[in-house]
């Protein structure tokens, strides 16, 4: 069991209590769950009852995984994979290249390059340093956090963002990088604990988010502690005495403020129900000035507009949409509640062609699909993914949805949309027969609930990306056979009911017009594969890594790089059926690359690295990590290569253990 | 280089580079439509412009003389209001009715560079803010019945801060 139990620091925390009292009904919910031998029914072995009754501080390391973007190693395999953030750190404090932890897919910015790159929709909405990947956690005990401690044991520095999931059912963001200025990360492990936002919420449930680009190779995660206090036995109690009762206890407090004083001499009663923190709020942000205004008259309203200046209202209907055309749609939804003629031009279908609500993934709804559907009668682009966890978008609101709005849609992607079921993805088929791109990574479901028949409906396709997603091998095949113009496939870690031969055969009988395919960790490509990759002419980038394993290759290697010459981006890792004469293949016809990674090749001598980095004269990036006859006395001469051609090369090294 | 005259809503000449005076599109369009590129005392009137603001819009146009053609393809970079360098943040360090002359200028005279400098100046002020912060911040008056103001408030529910 993945607990750490600390003595409790009693009473100390008095005053963060009543304000916790809020989450209790669905606290109670959860304990009825736990003595009904719910998920986590062990838990109380950890800590005694007396310990309950004041709440105590409690770290603990996290207890399964929920969701994930990317991992770089495949489920069936432990090595790099997302549940090994599950648990206390296994290799903190070493640092180095270890399986046992938590890798994603990618780093810095060499992708973004790549010939597959493509362009974020509505990129206004964006953060400063937009999330690339993210992991959602929980762990088992409810707690308020205190502290968010990420052992990061490999190039760290990939954190941006930590986000809680209160009882409460909202996202919280406990700390954002934006606010602090790192540039320079250690070449250390380290233990990532940065301050948190005080709250008062209660949660179990975390979500960390990456951003790679400032990496200079895999980050990996070894393990994540939440630490907080727990939620003592004594607000439940409390919240089993009727909401008046406990009003009335806490008109006995004497700590009570001015205008709590003066509600209570009024007998000021309100009868609250629910959400009524955001109602608060709500007045707080919106009304408290208006209804400050209203009840101070002698304070006055300064006297506006005395000069003939121009306003922004004076401005003409089209520089008002150009204005608005940059916001953020948080930010346009905002000026439409500022008076008639901004929620006029605010809702203007123009500013509604191209709508992301993935940076707004914890604040996106049914209700707000509903609201977008009236004005987005022009939408063009559409990006839901990361939306609709934990049932906040229904399956039925965004069938409807596309219904409505679906039939012009030419990009659609719903990468990690926990809500898609079967018939989702039916709609999706019939309504939209204008997609030029379609993007399900990561909507595997156990069981697979993915039936995409209708999808055989597509017949413009150009850009299909099915990373990490389960999918059948005859709806594949009848796909590329319907979309001749396919341009970019992404079948990454598609599981093993596809035989990726098959889908080679394809790929050069319909797919010639082919610029980019990855094929990473997929099962399985043979030199028969490969042989018929090389008659798609226009390939750009081909990812092979762990997709051929111990396949012997024959010529079929050469052929690709001789019928294929402007590919620039090849990633053969783990490819052992690499031969000497392939390297020099390599060298000779790869006159266009300019990302090459040939990790794990067993037999790469510093000779053959030395030929390709003479002949391939646009290499950037060389990966030779894991190439065992690169000995490390070889290391010097390879970081002098490294600036002599101007080219990142990644190596391995042998970090000690401490 | 040849220079130009052009003349301002109050009457007021400037003696301009041809080069600079091109960035604007209007100008462009007049000078070859006209066939007034090589007539050395020709004016071009420019009756929406006063001179206050075409002073700032030749600044502008002087500093940004070699700077690229903006390019059409870069379109969701182009979204971002991020990339304002600090010589045009400096530059539009100036009160809201000079700011929004500035804007109905580079429209006139068809300064795409300015105008997308402009306008994202403008977004910028308005990102963030709560509906009544850009109220005080553009002195415009709430003029919603009740019953639409609970509507819209109903449609924003989701950005609220919680």
């Amino acid at each position: 069991m993945s607990l750490l139990a600390f003595s409790g620091e009693d009473g100390s925390s008095s005053d963060a209590e009543p304000d916790a009292l809020i989450d209790f009904t669905a606290m109670l919910m959860e304990r009825t769950h736990e003595c009904n031998g719910g998920w986590f029914s062990c838990g109380s072995k950890v800590h005694s009852q007396s310990h309950d009754d004041q709440g105590y501080y409690l770290g603990q390391y996290v207890l399964g995984v929920l969701d994930f973007s990317s991992q770089y190693g495949i489920d069936y395999s432990i090595s790099y994979t997302a549940a090994n953030v599950i648990g206390r750190p296994t290799k903190f404090p070493a640092y180095g290249d270890f399986p046992e932890t938590f890798t994603m897919r990618t780093y810095g910015d060499w992708w973004q390059f790549a010939p597959s790159a493509t362009q974020e929709i509505q990129a206004q909405n964006l953060p400063e340093l937009p999330t690339h990947d993210f992991i959602i956690v929980y762990f088992e005990k409810y707690v308020v956090p205190m502290e968010v401690a990420i052992f990061e044991t490999f190039n760290p520095g990939g954190v941006v963002r930590i986000w809680a999931y209160s009882i409460t059912k909202r996202w919280t963001c406990l700390w954002d990088s934006n606010s602090c200025d790192i540039n320079q990360f250690p070449r250390d492990s380290r233990r990532f604990a940065p301050p948190l936002k005080k709250t008062n919420m209660i949660t179990k449930t975390l979500r960390i988010d990456f951003n790679h680009s400032r990496l200079n190779y895999y980050t990996e995660i070894d393990a994540i502690m939440l630490c907080g206090r727990t939620v003592p036995m004594r607000c439940m109690h409390q919240l089993l005495a009727p909401i008046e009762k406990r009003i009335g206890i806490s008109g006995e407090d004497d700590g009570s403020g001015p205008i709590t004083c003066k509600l209570r001499t009024l007998n000021f009663q309100p009868i609250c129900r629910e959400n009524y923190v955001g109602k608060l709020h709500d007045f707080i942000n919106n009304d408290l000035c208006q209804f400050l205004m209203d009840n101070h008259v002698e304070s006055e309203q300064h006297i506006h507009n005395s000069t003939q200046q121009i306003c922004l209202t004076d401005l003409p209907c089209e520089i008002l949409l150009k204005i608005l055309s940059y916001l953020d749609l948080k930010s346009l939804f905002r000026m439409g509640q500022v008076s008639h003629l901004f929620y006029d031009i605010s809702t203007h279908p123009l500013l509604y062609c191209d709508i992301s609500l993935k940076p707004y993934w914890q604040l996106a709804n049914s209700e707000l699909l509903c609201t977008l559907a009236r004005r987005a009668t022009m939408l063009r682009k559409l990006d839901l993914s990361w939306c609709g966890g934990f049932g906040e978008i229904s399956p039925t609101e965004f069938k409807k949805f596309l219904t409505q709005r679906g039939d012009n849609i030419t990009h659609l992607r719903l990468n990690s949309c926990k809500f898609l079921n079967a018939s989702c993805i039916e709609t999706v088929g019939i309504v939209c027969d204008n997609l030029t791109e379609l993007s399900l990574r990561n909507c595997a479901t156990n069981p697979p609930l993915f039936n995409f028949s209708c999808l055989a409906n597509l017949k413009n396709l150009e850009r299909l990306d099915l990373f990490q997603t389960a999918f059948e091998s005859e709806l594949l095949l009848s796909m590329l056979e319907s979309n001749r113009k396919l341009k970019h496939l992404n079948l990454a870690f598609c599981g093993v009911s596809v035989n990726m031969d098959n889908v080679a055969t394809h790929l050069a009988t319909y797919n010639t017009q082919l610029i980019s395919l990855d094929m990473w960790k997929a099962h399985f490509l043979s030199a028969r594969g490969l042989q018929s990759l090389s008659r798609c002419q226009q390939l750009e980038e081909l990812d092979l890594g762990w997709c051929m394993r111990e396949a012997t290759l024959g010529d079929s290697l050469y052929q690709l790089l001789f019928n294929c010459p402007k590919l620039k981006k090849l990633f053969l890792s783990a490819m052992r059926g690499i031969t000497e004469r392939d390297l020099i293949h390599i060298a000779t016809l790869g006159k266009n690359l300019e990302q090459l990674d040939l990790m794990g090749i067993l037999n790469i001598t510093h000779e053959r690295v030395y030929d390709i980095l003479v002949h391939c004269t646009k290499l950037k990036l060389l990966d030779l990590c894991f190439c065992d006859n690169i000995m490390d006395r070889d290391l010097d001469v390879i970081a002098d290569w490294s600036r002599l051609f101007n080219v990142d090369i990644k190596r391995s090294r042998t970090y000690n253990d401490r | 280089m040849p220079n130009i005259k052009l003349q301002s809503s109050d009457e007021e000449i400037f003696d301009t580079d041809i080069q600079i005076a091109k960035c604007s599109g209007t100008i462009r369009t007049m000078l070859e439509d006209c066939g007034m590129e090589d007539d050395e005392n020709a004016i071009v009137p420019l009756p929406n412009v006063n001179s206050t603001i075409l002073r700032k819009v030749l600044t502008w146009a002087n500093y940004h003389k070699d700077d690229p053609q903006p390019t059409e393809d870069d379109e969701s970079k182009e979204k971002r209001t991020d990339d304002i360098t600090s010589w045009d943040a400096d530059f539009l360090k100036v009160d809201q009715g000079t700011l929004f002359e500035l804007i109905l200028a580079a429209n006139y005279l068809d300064i795409k560079g300015l105008l997308e400098l402009t306008c994202k100046t403008v977004a910028n002020m308005i990102k963030g803010k709560t509906p009544e912060d850009i109220r005080k911040t553009f002195n415009i008056k709430k003029d919603f019945t009740p019953a639409e103001e609970e509507q819209v408030r109903k449609e924003n529910e989701w950005c609220e801060e919680k």
